[in-house]
């Protein structure tokens, strides 16, 4: 009993305030619904409230005092449970990822918060300690990674990793083209809309506002909101990748970044399931692109399972970088290219959308407007096509193909865990086919399709994938 | 050149399978019908002619999901297993092929459904970390023939990760 180790005491504080924030609706309700009655006891009120915090923190002190954990022969042990008892072990050889995270409190104390997680069902896969000593964590994150304690001390004595810190001019450059515009954009828009709903005199008065000005001031006018949603989104950013750091230690991965919460992963090379150059759209003409890891348990960093690895980096450096920080994963661009009959499919499918909204017409005159939109679709479509392609080697696969950001996803054979190939009767009349490849990304999957390949290029992947043929 | 079909066929008793299924919706579809003129007759001033819509769609619908879809999907459905993956080809307008490496199976069910066990059949399901196989309507040693014969292949064939 007495080797488990508690956390420290500011868990209570962080479990107290977390409760507290589930409580202020409730809060609030009462409050309101007693304010409007006449004869209410104000100090009746008060005092419940005072008895459900006191209550709240004494039960933040029990799960403090009731949440421990010990490390032994390979095992983390974690206790947990007031009334209801909770055992759950986690073995080293199933830990995914590690991560700690920092929030401005637990800053201050100089604490982490440390999740690990491991594959497995939703729910189960995370375990969290919510308030460790950095050195605790480390420690732990340490033990949950290293072979054998023994091991691991001579490790650290002699060789030096590579390490890169991304200096702050690239972060910015980053930011500025990281394309959260558009969502801040959205969010302003968004808000202004729900401002007039509210408040229809308020939008009264904007759009007689609107009316009477001048088309150039509504130009500005666009221009600075554009302008603003661009800071704040370069300074989301900025604030959420600041200092970013990769390291490579022997068999893992170790990112770190964050202002005012900092985020540390460690990843497990063989956990990486792909590696995704991503170029977005603002960030190609300049030759830049972001490196992103698919991985098997970092649902807790990203709702899309992806990792940042590099977030900003010139074309031309990527696989000077990948050989220094994942050698395993060889960049290649020498991509085999779709066939010439699958441009027009590529061309419609990008603007079939117009169809579909084609009912609009009868409806409202503006709608020919939409037709404005129909060149660019087409573009797009076009670049869809000619930016798709796949490569495949011995052991690695590689596929290209483009959504509106240009995509490189680079996936080793063994992580590919079915490989499937779709044909509609169209497609069957021409002889392409729609290939997707299915990689984990617990707790579900992440699908990589390469649409209208040709069957001969079917029939090559195939192949490459079939264990059958290489016993042959 | 073309990909040879999966050698394995499923059960034929899929097709009687899955017309008796066609013919549970059409009961429910056909009371939506019902529904919405007894509706009319009752209460509220519907229109005969959407009515008599509903009712040619719904038709069609039973012609489809009786008649025509169980035939073209068992035309379509198709498997094999060996020893090192498993080739699985269904579809009814899309037509999936899927190649499921033995080395990534992490488990191999039976299920029995009330309807494809009425025939005397089972479907196999098989799970990666991620994906879900289903082969339907296989008879119930062979369900558990091969049950057991994938979860064979895939403790032999565990590779290097």
């Amino acid at each position: 009993m007495s080797d488990f180790n508690r956390q420290h005491p500011l868990m209570i504080i962080n479990t107290f305030l977390n409760q507290l924030r589930n409580l202020i609706v409730p809060f609030l309700v009462i409050f309101f619904i007693n304010f409007q009655a006449d004869d209410t006891n104000w100090r009746s009120i008060l005092l419940g409230a005072l008895a459900i915090l006191v209550l709240t923190l004494f039960h933040g002190f029990l799960r403090w005092f009731f949440y421990r954990y010990r490390f032994e022969s390979g095992t983390l042990i974690i206790k947990s449970g007031i009334i209801i008892k909770h055992r759950r072990t986690i073995k080293r050889e199933r830990v995914q990822t590690t991560n700690t995270h920092a929030g401005p409190l637990l800053r201050v104390f100089n604490l982490v918060k440390l999740t690990i997680e491991t594959a497995g069902s939703k729910g189960e896969a995370e375990f969290e300690l919510e308030a460790l000593k950095k050195a605790e964590a480390q420690q732990l994150m340490d033990l949950l990674s290293g072979e054998s304690e023994e091991t691991h001390e001579e490790e650290k004595s002699d060789a030096t990793f590579p390490k890169y810190v991304f200096a702050f001019k690239t972060l910015f450059i980053a930011g500025l083209t990281s394309g959260g515009v558009g969502i801040i954009f959205t969010l302003l828009s968004v808000a202004v809309s729900q401002i007039i709903s509210l408040a229809p005199e308020v939008g009264e008065w904007m759009l007689d506002t609107i009316i009477g000005t001048s088309i150039i001031l509504l130009v500005v006018l666009l221009v600075v909101v554009i302008f603003v949603s661009w800071v704040i989104s370069t300074l989301r950013f900025l604030v959420r990748y600041a200092f970013f750091t990769i390291e490579r230690r022997d068999d893992e991965l170790i990112i770190e970044h964050g202002l005012i919460a900092r985020k540390r992963f460690t990843l497990k090379i063989y956990r990486i399931q792909a590696v995704s150059v991503v170029e977005g759209v603002l960030r190609q003409p300049f030759n830049y692109a972001t490196v992103e890891l698919t991985t098997a348990g970092a649902s807790g960093y990203d709702k899309s399972f992806r990792v940042i690895a590099l977030p900003l980096i010139y074309r031309q450096d990527i696989q000077k970088f990948m050989r220094t920080f994942l050698p395993e994963y060889n960049v290649n661009f020498k991509l085999k290219s779709l066939p010439k009959k699958s441009w027009r499919r590529y061309l419609f499918r990008a603007s079939v959308y117009f169809l579909l909204v084609l009912p609009l017409y009868f409806i409202t005159p503006y709608a020919y407007l939409l037709f404005l939109l129909l060149p660019f679709s087409l573009i797009l479509g076009h670049f869809r096509f000619k930016d798709a392609g796949y490569y495949i080697d011995d052991d690695v696969m590689i596929y290209r193909f483009r959504y509106l950001a240009r995509t490189t996803a680079i996936v080793q054979k063994p992580h590919i865990q079915s490989l499937q190939f779709d044909k509609n009767p169209l497609q069957r009349l021409r002889n392409l086919t729609h290939i997707s490849m299915h990689v984990m990304a617990a707790p579900s999957r992440v699908t990589f399709t390469l649409k209208d390949i040709d069957n001969s290029q079917t029939m090559s992947l195939y192949r490459w994938f079939s264990r059958q043929n290489v016993l042959k | 050149m073309k990909i040879e079909r999966p050698k394995e066929r499923i059960d034929p008793k899929a097709l009687k399978a899955w017309r008796l299924r066609g013919a549970i919706y059409a009961f429910f579809e056909i009371s939506v019908v019902i529904a919405y003129f007894i509706t009319r007759e009752v209460a509220l001033n519907l229109p005969l002619s959407l009515g008599v819509i509903l009712a040619i769609v719904i038709v069609i619908i039973i012609f489809l999901q009786i008649i025509v879809i169980p035939a073209v999907r068992m035309i379509y459905w198709g498997y094999e297993i060996k020893d090192t993956e498993m080739d699985i080809q269904h579809g009814i307008i899309i037509i999936k092929r899927t190649l499921v490496p033995m080395a990534r199976i992490q488990h191999v069910d039976t299920e029995h459904g009330p309807i494809m066990r009425l025939f005397g059949l089972a479907t196999l399901a098989v799970s990666t970390a991620g994906t879900n196989h289903k082969i339907p309507a296989l008879t119930f040693e062979k369900a558990s023939d091969l049950r057991k014969q994938i979860a064979y292949l895939a403790s032999v064939s565990d590779e290097d990760v």
